[in-house]
């Protein structure tokens, strides 16, 4: 089912965080290691404040200037070291070698630009030769590929006007747009309804399958990790407690966290036990 | 016996821009909840479950039909009576921080209901009460000093039941209570809400999206979409055998952390979401 090989699309060694507060240095990633070969879709899976989003920000740089961002490694194939490139070059890293979809879609979008000019200003961006008129046809091609069934409509109409599920398939069309082969999804589909959330995912999913791609995948939610992923990482307090393949996380879970949180988890069939 | 009996209602809300169309929120909606029961009211955003929710306790009038506690209306009611008659009849809200007023103590929140529905009680009897239901609902008596801000989104949750307990309702509405919760809090605030239940035999009305936790927490599930309830039924015999092909689509999209049973969703011809109906229509 999953077209993965040994091939490396990112090697992460030790990452860590720290951000300077009023109240001293804290630190909310401790020596992250993460590897993701290539086609291949990793899931971070921990509850809120465990560091998975830090993790993510940090590698694409996006965290506020109080922080400081190490590791010994962050080597994106085909690019080289994402922690030696300075801040500023991260612009033409990110879209162009690493697409991103966060988890608030409207935050992605600019509220006052028509979707079609997102487009364009991303191409022209990354100094992507194109005209206005290319640049709509490609944006077309793309809002098709996501499933939008009136692309023209929604390219000539603003963020506001799309229901969260639709301006999350245009944030996707935005990130796949340049091509990047690698792909980093925060809660891609946390407050999504859930039949929204099985077509998002099947479509990020079909995405990075089709075309060799890998992918990140930020979640709380158990089920996307065991639906979704190949392998799995999972972070308590700012570190990695256990990783390994889905099938062996998920089914036989070593570290007492990870098998907290999977009992946490109403299984089908089952009846709330009380006395717990 | 059914406690609460909801009766053909019907609500449309007028449109929210000029020139917009309004919703009909609820198109003939009935149902009753027994003494005792949990009945789970699930659907996705917009097909009317909130609404109903506030409906039945009527937070919200209806155009048509009937609400009845008791065989009691309560479109008819008179305002003397209605305010009584909610001692009966309480809400746990989605988001406990956005429904505890910041600046009020934890111990003056869960008193409110009493100081209106039993005045005559002492300023000495009602801080007893609260205290033991601080201590009910798994809170140390000691945060009845607390301001909500001071507590963690599963305290201030427990708070939120505190309050909705207090007056002994026999019918509750939970809205979404724990879907802003981490998933080992949601499972602690679940667990407690169903041992309140038991204790107290209050009925519950369960509002939800999420189909593993309705499916763990209710006896009847009614199947919401579109502002109709296409389906309601025991849980079991919901999830075993979903007629309706909207029930089949939606639980076709649950994602079970069980990597050895795959999903495989499955959309039924026409399936629209709410917004996506209205938004994303194909010209005609």
């Amino acid at each position: 089912m999953n077209a993965q090989s040994e091939e490396l699309a990112l090697e992460v060694r030790n990452l860590a965080v720290s951000i300077k507060t009023p109240h001293g240095l804290v630190h909310p990633v401790k020596g992250v290691d993460l590897t993701v070969h290539k086609g291949e879709i990793v899931g971070i899976v921990g509850e809120s404040g465990c560091g998975k989003s830090t993790t993510i920000k940090g590698l694409l740089r996006l965290l506020p200037a109080n922080s400081t961002v190490t590791a010994d490694k962050a080597q994106l194939a085909g690019y080289g070291d994402l922690l030696a490139t300075p801040v500023r070059r991260m612009r033409e890293v990110r879209g162009a070698k690493i697409g991103f979809v966060a988890q608030n879609p409207f935050g992605s979008l600019n509220p006052i630009y028509k979707i079609e000019r997102q487009f364009y200003e991303l191409q022209k961006a990354h100094k992507t030769k194109v005209s206005r008129k290319e640049s709509g046809e490609i944006a077309l091609r793309m809002l098709d590929g996501v499933g939008i069934v009136n692309p023209a409509r929604v390219l000539d109409g603003y963020a506001h006007q799309l229901s969260g599920g639709m301006a999350q398939r245009v944030v996707i069309a935005l990130a796949t747009t340049l091509s990047p082969q690698l792909l980093i999804a925060d809660e891609p589909t946390t407050g999504l309804d859930a039949t929204v959330q099985a077509q998002i995912l099947d479509l990020i999913s079909g995405l990075v399958r089709q075309e060799g791609r890998s992918m990140v995948l930020v979640t709380h939610d158990l089920g996307v990790i065991a639906q979704y992923c190949q392998r799995v990482v999972v972070m308590y307090d700012g570190q990695v407690v256990e990783h390994g393949s889905v099938m062996d996380v998920m089914v036989e879970p070593q570290h007492p966290y990870t098998q907290r949180l999977i009992a946490s988890v109403p299984k089908p069939g089952e009846k709330l036990d009380v006395s717990r | 016996m059914s406690l609460v009996e909801i009766e053909d209602v019907h609500k449309v809300f007028p449109a929210r821009q000029r020139g917009g169309e309004p919703v009909h929120a609820l198109k003939g909606v009935s149902l009753h909840v027994n003494e005792g029961e949990t009945l789970a009211v699930i659907g996705e955003s917009g097909s009317g479950k909130s609404t109903l929710g506030r409906v039945a306790l009527r937070l919200i009038d209806v155009d048509s039909g009937a609400v009845r506690i008791d065989g009691k209306d309560l479109g008819t009611m008179d305002a003397n009576t209605l305010r009584r008659q909610r001692a009966d009849m309480q809400l746990v809200f989605q988001e406990p921080f956005e429904s505890l007023n910041p600046r009020m103590a934890i111990g003056a929140i869960v008193a409110e209901p009493l100081q209106i529905h039993q005045p005559q009680l002492g300023t000495t009897e009602i801080r007893r009460q609260v205290l033991s239901t601080l201590e009910h609902v798994g809170l140390p008596q000691s945060f009845a000093d607390r301001l909500p801000g001071e507590l963690s989104g599963g305290q201030q949750q427990r708070v939120g039941i505190a309050r909705a307990i207090i007056s002994r309702p026999r019918f509750v509405v939970l809205d979404e209570p724990t879907s802003s919760l981490d998933l080992s809090i949601r499972a602690q605030i679940l667990a407690l809400l169903a041992e309140l239940q038991r204790e107290y035999s209050m009925a519950y009305l369960f509002v939800s999206h999420d189909m593993h936790t309705v499916e763990w927490v209710s006896d009847r599930i009614a199947v919401m979409y579109l502002g109709e309830i296409v389906e309601t039924k025991p849980t079991r015999e919901l999830f075993d055998a979903p007629e309706h092909p909207y029930t089949q689509t939606l639980l076709s999209a649950r994602l079970s952390p069980d990597p050895r049973e795959p999903h495989a969703y499955k959309a039924f011809a026409g399936h629209k979401t709410v917004r996506d109906a209205v938004e994303n229509q194909e010209p005609a």
